[in-house]
């Protein structure tokens, strides 16, 4: 479900606008997305009502848009923390999901995988496994465990 | 103890499932007797029905949309707690309940 072309570790990475870029460009380029610029629009207007940082160094910024083709998770690791969110409430992430639904998302596989990989997050675990991790196809294996979990129901 | 709740987010795509796990979580550790339904993307998950509602002896919503059957909760007391902080500080919106209950 989650596609190991979309799991990245990047410590160059200066703010939170240079990741989203980053990643919805690589999500674009596998041809997810109908049109970046209008998927990164959703992106940002889910992030001004409230910013997606949700604590424990994570960030799951999403965004549900005709411009997606299919429903995706993209994941960063990066191991300089970026500052998520704006003023006061800004928060350090270090972890970074990505997440794309289209407007009329009808598989709901995908729509589970997605719900349960937010789940897991709660996971201190599941967390502390993705951290320590030390290249993407170590991450892309944890990320994958969650595969079996949708089979089972929660 | 049996508390039943609903967690909701706008988008209905992370965060309501999220602050789920993370109620769940907290309820079952302090021992307590729980069903928490998602109204999210993929619709409404886990329902509530009206004999469970009526025999809680707390209703949590962290909900920041308008429901689905909302009038299950008419003439009930409700505690209204926050999605994001369900999701980080659980433990806080329990103890909030409690409060808001009389029973702490």
């Amino acid at each position: 479900m989650i596609k190991r072309e979309l799991v990245f570790f990047k410590n160059d990475l200066k703010s939170q606008d240079e990741c989203l870029r980053y990643m919805a460009d690589a999500v674009n380029k596998l041809g997810l997305l109908s049109d970046e610029e209008t998927y990164l629009q959703a992106v940002y207007k889910r992030e001004e009502e409230f910013s997606t940082a949700v604590g424990f160094d994570v960030a799951i910024p999403h965004g549900m848009s005709d411009a997606v083709n299919e429903a995706f998770i993209a994941f960063l690791k990066t191991d300089v923390p970026l500052l998520w969110g704006k003023g006061d409430d800004a928060k350090e992430v270090k972890l970074i999901f990505m997440i794309g639904v289209p407007e009329k998302e009808k598989n709901v596989t995908h729509l589970k995988f997605i719900s349960q990989i937010s789940r897991h997050l709660i996971d201190e675990k599941f967390r502390s496994d993705l951290l320590n991790c030390k290249d993407a196809d170590e991450a892309y294996n944890y990320l994958n465990v969650i595969n079996d979990g949708i089979k089972g129901g929660k | 103890m049996y508390v039943v709740g609903i967690t909701a987010c706008p988008t209905g795509i992370a965060h309501t499932y999220m602050a789920q796990e993370s109620l769940e979580k907290e309820l079952a550790k302090r021992g307590y007797e729980y069903k928490v339904e998602t109204q999210g993307s993929i619709g409404v998950e886990n329902e509530l029905e009206q004999e469970e509602v009526d025999r809680a002896d707390m209703i949590i919503l962290c909900v920041s949309i308008q429901i689905e059957n909302q009038e299950r909760f008419d003439d009930k007391k409700v505690f209204y707690g926050d999605v994001d902080e369900c999701i980080s500080h659980p433990d806080r919106v329990v103890d909030k309940a409690l409060e808001f209950y009389g029973l702490k």
